[in-house]
């Protein structure tokens, strides 16, 4: 089962990151997590994901034989609240998952993806078209969203948040995550949100099936 | 020529890139100093002086189901 698929039944918040963490694992996409809180220099970044095969021609394997061993390594800013950084993380997290399609592996797509990154959110409408990786990439933190949220639990708790007897707060300290990012899953935008992620995940999905 | 971010992520012998993401940070930044900053990163990373852990710390978060929350409301 895919790990947005996996999520959207879950009953119990907050989830951790530990969970969300055992389920990319058991994709198999990689075989060791690691996790880096720095400080990070002019708030360039706030996470940063970093997956790579280390003996992959044959040079060496730090895991002592000759199977190339596949680590993640995920950076994030020190200074984030917790639930941001929680978020942050989940983004990147799930990022392990991508295929083929939406890595960024090559020297070009890097490049692209560092120049589509540096764009103002409010000129991106502007632009033709942006490579699959960067939308990928900007989708990110609402896939982990809705996954550290899961829509069982959020269809669960919306007949109480709408009669008001539960708060953004309440919410957000049930979750763990930030503030805005609980009103935005609360409110009826979500659905729509929520369905769009879904059809970007099976699409992306759909891309690495072998033939 | 090659910067700093080319040269850490594509041209190590030992290693092959997979994949990399980015979650943009709230600063202000020319590509220059943000491919900078990541090689810097990178580097430390590769090089151990920045060190890592195996886990992110949040095992013994206690959770709630929330259908309970439902009913008791």
């Amino acid at each position: 089962m895919r790990v947005f698929e996996f999520f959207s039944l879950e009953q119990k918040l907050p989830i951790p990151i530990s969970v969300m963490a055992a389920q990319v694992l058991e994709q198999g996409h990689v075989d060791i997590v690691r996790y880096y809180p720095v400080p990070v220099p002019n708030k360039a970044i706030k996470a940063m994901l970093y997956v790579r095969v280390i003996g992959a021609n044959g040079v060496y394997s730090s895991n002592g034989g000759s199977v190339p061993l596949r680590v993640a390594h995920i950076l994030y800013d020190e200074a984030l609240p917790g639930p941001d950084a929680r978020l942050a993380v989940a983004k990147e997290l799930l990022h392990i998952c991508d295929g083929a399609l939406a890595a960024s592996n090559t020297r070009e797509t890097v490049d692209r993806l560092i120049d589509e990154l540096l764009v103002p959110d409010e000129l991106l409408a502007e632009m033709a078209r942006l490579q699959i990786p960067t939308t990928v990439d900007k989708a990110g933190l609402m896939k982990a969203a809705a996954c550290l949220f899961p829509k069982e639990c959020r269809d669960t708790l919306k007949p109480l948040y709408d009669r008001q007897e539960i708060t953004d707060d309440y919410l957000a300290d049930l979750t763990d995550l930030p503030v805005n990012i609980v009103r935005l899953i609360m409110s009826d935008l979500w659905d729509s949100i929520y369905d769009a992620l879904q059809d970007i995940d099976e699409s992306l999905a759909s891309f690495d099936q072998p033939e | 020529m090659s910067d700093a971010l080319t040269r850490v992520l594509f041209e190590h012998e030992e290693r092959t890139l997979i994949n990399i993401k980015f979650l943009k940070g709230d600063g202000n930044v020319s590509k220059k100093e943000f491919r900078d900053t990541v090689a810097g990163l990178l580097q430390g990373i590769e090089t151990g002086l920045i060190e890592g852990r195996d886990s992110f710390g949040d095992e013994n978060l206690k959770r709630f189901d929330v259908r309970d929350i439902a009913a008791k409301l």
